[in-house]
């Protein structure tokens, strides 16, 4: 993965987290324009390719995904077809009805059409190569670039495909392992070995096809992204979590209470959750009180622990077995009772520090959000910031969504690489094109694709597998 | 180059030191881009000398040696001179796969390549003992300024090339035995250890080995297989069409577990592992007590008997690379079926050298520590004959072209092997003696051995490494590839081009005569390049598109005096390892090890302030 600035890149624009009137969906690059005209169709005569300035284009989005039927969505396409962009480069951003399922599968078609899902950050990275904003700007966002590259993908994948990263990586590993014995061949002509043969090779291309295939029927039925996201309370004993869950419940919520129970995964210790959905300025949200985590704090929690890296919480939620992202943590600490280190200010925006029970121990010092569920004081604060966070988090951060497309994406390519290497395994005799070479090719290309899943590949992991499997040289 | 007077006959534009494969090309490459040009050497009859197996080529090897060939260098036209028997290895593979290699008359060979030296205008060719490197420091600035050799006579050059090989501290082991010494019968050189250690150049140890040489008389070849050449050779240098050689039989034959046994019995007394030796050796050539000890579960191991020359019955046994004492050197051979009375000429040894981690190079081969400096061959940590000539031909040109003013010569990894090459050594470093090998090159379906000279011999030409009679040869076989090329594309069967039809893995290059008559007078290496080229297409396609991308990451050159501690988010990792290599491009940068595609975004950003 590479910010080549010369590849069409697609994101969401607005944060998934609202229910909001309309979703904008951004494409960035030099093939922008081109892009959106294989999958848009413009009400009235327009020729998307020929325009010159820039312009608000009414149409309908041709959606194409594996899981559902062709669809036609109204939207309206703001065009620039020239470098008088945000980034500099011809843009267009889809104005999509707000919902999350369809601005999700807009990027998916988009990238069907030979986009790929944009790095966290890297639409900014492309306005300042621009010179559109300034370094200090620029700066800003590139903190979340760093912080995003590896954990924020590491946290999703576990997250969303529990038990999917352990096949792949088997399967990177079965991979990796057959190159090996096929450079070998290729690189060690004069040995008498026979490294790998035609069948063997042909069945465990097989396998692999197989696995891969599993793996994205999994992440299809995984699929998180018409999910509430969830703000979860965390906090030491009695530090005021309940007492603010029932307040902002009362004033926000959308339904009649109704706890849900919730599960934790920590063998042995079934406790319950609170939990309530909430909507504030017509954002849904799915609140959560940990409860109980007086005794599990004795034990390592697996929630909090895991809420930690902005991960999931196993949710028995509408009698769903699905996995859900916690998209906000909220940190309770009571005031005046700070012990030893103060609570540091969290940049991470995944987690909001709040100063609870104010009312007793109000301390102007502190530069952490303050309130109190007895008076109500800060409230109105807490919301703003929940709101801000989330906004902040989704488009530029590894949301869980994107994550799961990114993933299909790349498994998808490195099923098609499969396919392919299958068929030159099953045409090519030996001495002809179509021979080890290409299929080595293949499964090249193919490793890189998992590699994006699940980690990088190095071309001395062959080498070094080639040497400890074979004895090799004169 | 300008005009220069000289007051005295030892004041030279470039000196090399070391006269093997990376030393000679080095000259060559120097001299013929006229800078007047001094080969040092210990001895002159040792030029050129292959200190190892007498053969040239093999899978990677072989698309280097045609790649040294097509920018002009020595060692594809002195193979072609002086081999004995030629073979095109994988041809049961693609052609991309197809690799040359031959065996060499050891003598000729060397008698071969003196030869051009001697011929080589510019080039003074010297028997001289280097013992210092003189460095003067210009504006707290290290840089070169010529050499001093025994007898206290001093050298003048602002630029030096050290192409020492294994002579570097060199200790030679057979068994209990130690000699010092970089090959077997001569000395080692220490003066110029200590010259790179006091210039601050981080020096380590590297161990190589060679196998034993038997006399032919005494071995019995009916108990052996017989390997012939080919029957229709083909030559190494793009200058000859063909070959007409009367070729020399290889002989294989096996070891056996009561040879294992005995090397197991002795293992303690093997250098290797009794402790005698403790640096890193070539996993990829490995001694014969190394296959025995990590490939326990194989019965036998091939060896192939390699003739020496044609007046010589010296024969080398490749495949048992040993360090063990003459007495179990002596006994195995009583085991080995047709080497039963088989008289050592020559024992086999181990031996360990110093060499100069190569990430304290620049992707031209010169020091970063001092200007006009350069390192090439196995002082870099490689091993191969190839792999130090390319490495010396790229040395020679870019001294020459450094003192010209001229834009250096750096090949890329799309380019050629030489550039997939060199750029592994400067931007990875060595844990162990680096070969080639063709999993190493990502664009390895572009970089085959019947191209080598379309994709070299232009730049050569610009640069003047290459004489006219090259360059027309090319223009010609240019021309041929390209109107057959067309006449396949505009030519129908069966409702699409014949080109579409000669992709089809069953469909061969005479289907395409048989339709097109005219196709058969195409010379034999311009239809191969349409051939493959055709059969390639779709996959040189998608390669090309990476390739345009890291083109993209070339063209953001990093200045070499940037500051990475000023891009405050660089992680600690990250910006260590930049800040030791020194990368010239994002391209560079984004292949160190431990560098991010975040870092170079970050770097990106800091680059265009």
């Amino acid at each position: 993965m590479t910010y080549d600035i010369q590849d069409e890149i697609v994101a969401v624009a607005t944060p998934s987290s609202g229910h909001g009137a309309r979703a904008i969906v951004r494409v960035g690059g030099p093939r922008a324009v081109e892009l959106l005209a294989n999958c848009f169709t413009a009400t009235g005569a327009v020729e998307l390719e020929s325009l010159k300035a820039s312009q608000r284009i009414p149409g309908q989005l041709r959606l194409s995904c594996d899981s559902s039927k062709p669809l036609a969505v109204p939207c309206n396409a703001f065009v620039w077809p020239h470098d008088r962009s945000y980034t500099r480069q011809p843009l267009v951003e889809l104005h999509l009805p707000g919902a999350a399922p369809l601005s999700n599968a807009a990027v998916e078609t988009l990238c069907r059409a030979g986009g790929r899902l944009a790095q966290a950050g890297e639409f900014t990275l492309r306005a300042f190569l621009g010179g559109r904003i300034d370094l200090t700007q620029a700066e800003a966002v590139l903190g979340v670039i760093d912080a995003s590259d590896r954990t924020s993908l590491d946290a999703a994948l576990a997250q969303l495909a529990g038990g999917l990263s352990k096949p792949l990586d088997l399967l990177r590993n079965q991979l990796l392992n057959l190159l090996a014995e096929l450079e070998a061949g290729l690189d060690f002509a004069d040995e008498d070995i026979e490294f790998i043969s035609r069948d063997v090779l042909g069945t465990a291309l097989q396998e692999a096809e197989a696995t891969l295939l599993e793996s994205l029927q999994q992440l299809t039925t995984r699929d998180t992204s018409s999910e509430t996201p969830q703000v979860v309370l965390t906090g030491p004993p009695n530090a005021g979590k309940s007492s603010l869950f029932n307040l902002l419940v009362e004033r926000y919520s959308r339904e009649a209470a109704s706890p849900a129970a919730l599960v934790s995964e920590v063998a042995g210790t079934t406790r319950d959750y609170l939990s309530a959905a909430i909507e504030i300025d017509g954002h849904s949200l799915r609140l959560i009180d940990t409860a109980g985590q007086e005794t599990l704090r004795a034990v390592p929690s697996d929630i909090e622990t895991k809420a930690d890296l902005g991960i999931a919480v196993a949710s028995q939620a509408a009698g769903s077995t699905q996995k859900q992202t916690a998209a906000l943590r909220i940190e309770c600490s009571p005031a005046g009772e700070l012990r030893g280190s103060a609570p540091r200010r969290e940049e991470k925006t995944s987690v909001i520090s709040l100063l609870t029970k104010a009312d007793l121990a109000a301390d102007p010092t502190q530069e952490l959000l303050t309130c109190s569920s007895f008076t109500g004081a800060g409230i109105e604060r807490l919301v703003q910031a929940i709101l801000q966070k989330l906004d902040a988090g989704e488009p530029t951060g590894e949301g869980v969504a994107s994550t799961a497309l990114r993933c299909r994406v790349s498994l998808e390519q490195a099923h098609e690489a499969i396919i392919s290497a299958l068929d030159l395994c099953h045409s090519g005799g030996e001495g002809q094109l179509g021979g080890e070479e290409l299929i080595s090719a293949e499964l090249r290309t193919a490793l890189d694709r998992l590699g994006e899943v699940v980690g990088a590949v190095y071309n001395d992991d062959v080498l070094d597998r080639v040497f400890s499997q074979f004895c090799i040289g004169k | 180059m300008p005009a220069r007077t000289y007051q005295t006959a030892y004041q030279y534009d470039v000196i090399v030191i070391g006269a093997g494969h990376a030393g000679t090309e080095a000259a060559l490459a120097s001299s013929r881009l006229g800078a007047r040009t001094a080969l040092l050497t210990t001895n002159c009859d040792t030029v050129g000398q292959m200190s190892c197996n007498p053969a040239i080529g093999g899978v990677g090897k072989g698309q280097i040696v045609r790649e040294i060939d097509a920018l002009g260098g020595a060692i594809g036209q002195a193979i072609d001179a002086t081999g004995i028997q030629f073979r095109m290895l994988n041809r049961r593979k693609g052609p991309a796969m197809h690799s040359p290699r031959a065996q060499a008359d050891k003598k000729l060979y060397q008698a071969q390549v003196k030869r051009m030296v001697e011929e080589q205008p510019n080039l003074t060719l010297r028997q001289e003992a280097v013992e210092d490197l003189l460095l003067e420091k210009i504006n707290g600035q290290q840089r070169i300024v010529g050499v001093r050799v025994r007898g206290d006579v001093t050298y003048e050059a602002p630029a030096v090339i050290l192409t020492t090989g294994t002579f570097l501290q060199a200790l030679m082991h057979t068994g209990e035995e130690k000699t010092s010494g970089g090959r077997a019968g001569e000395g080692t050189s220490s003066g110029i250890s200590g010259a790179l250690e006091r210039l601050g150049m981080r020096l380590q140890r590297f161990k190589t080995g060679t196998p034993p040489r038997l006399n032919g008389r005494t071995i019995d070849y009916s108990k052996t297989e017989l390997q012939p050449g080919d029957d229709a050779p083909q030559p190494f240098s793009f200058l000859n069409d063909t070959l007409s050689v009367e070729q020399m039989p290889c002989h294989i034959t096996y070891t056996n577990e009561q040879v294992h046994q005995l090397i197991r019995d002795n293992l303690s007394r093997a250098p290797m592992y009794s402790g005698q030796i403790d640096s890193n050796g070539p996993r990829y050539c490995p001694s014969i007590e190394d296959k025995i000890v990590r490939f326990a579960d194989k019965s036998q191991h091939q060896l192939f008997l390699e003739p020496e020359g044609r007046n010589t019955l010296e024969v080398y046994v490749n495949g048992v690379s040993t360090s063990l004492p003459r007495d179990v050197q002596d006994a195995m051979f009583r085991l080995i079926p047709g080497l039963e009375n088989a008289e050592i000429m020559r024992y086999g040894y181990a031996v360990e050298y110093d060499f100069a981690p190569p990430d304290q190079l620049t992707n031209t081969l010169e020091s970063k520590l001092a200007g006009g400096l350069y390192l090439a061959g196995q002082i870099n940590g490689t091993t191969g004959y190839e792999e130090a000539g390319a490495q010396g031909l790229v040395a020679g040109a870019n001294a020459a072209l450094k003192l010209a003013s001229r834009q250096p010569l750096v090949l890329t990894r799309d380019q050629s092997y030489i550039g997939v090459l060199i750029d592994d050594l400067v931007t990875c470093g060595v844990d162990e003696p680096y070969r080639m090998f063709t999993s190493r090159a990502e664009y390895r379906l572009l970089l085959r051995q019947d191209n080598a000279d379309r994709r070299l011999t232009p730049l050569a030409a610009k640069l003047g490494l290459v004489g006219e009679d090259r360059r027309l040869r090319l223009e010609e076989k240019v021309s041929a590839v390209e109107s057959a090329t067309n006449l396949l594309e505009n030519t129908y069967y069966q409702g699409s081009p014949l080109s579409k039809y000669l992709r089809r893995p069953e469909v061969e290059w005479s289907d395409m005569v048989e339709q097109l008559p005219e196709l058969a007078s195409l010379a034999h290496d311009a239809s191969t390049q349409v051939l493959n080229d055709v059969k390639y297409a779709g996959y040189i396609a998608r390669q090309q598109v990476e390739i345009d991308r890291q083109s993209r990451l070339s063209a953001k050159r990093i200045p070499g005096s940037f500051d990475y501690e000023k891009v405050s988010q660089l992680r600690a990792e990250a910006r260590e390892k930049l800040t030791q290599i020194r990368p010239a491009d994002l391209s560079q940068a984004s292949r160190i090890s431990g560098v991010t595609p975040a870092d170079i975004a970050l770097l990106m950003v800091y680059l265009d302030r």
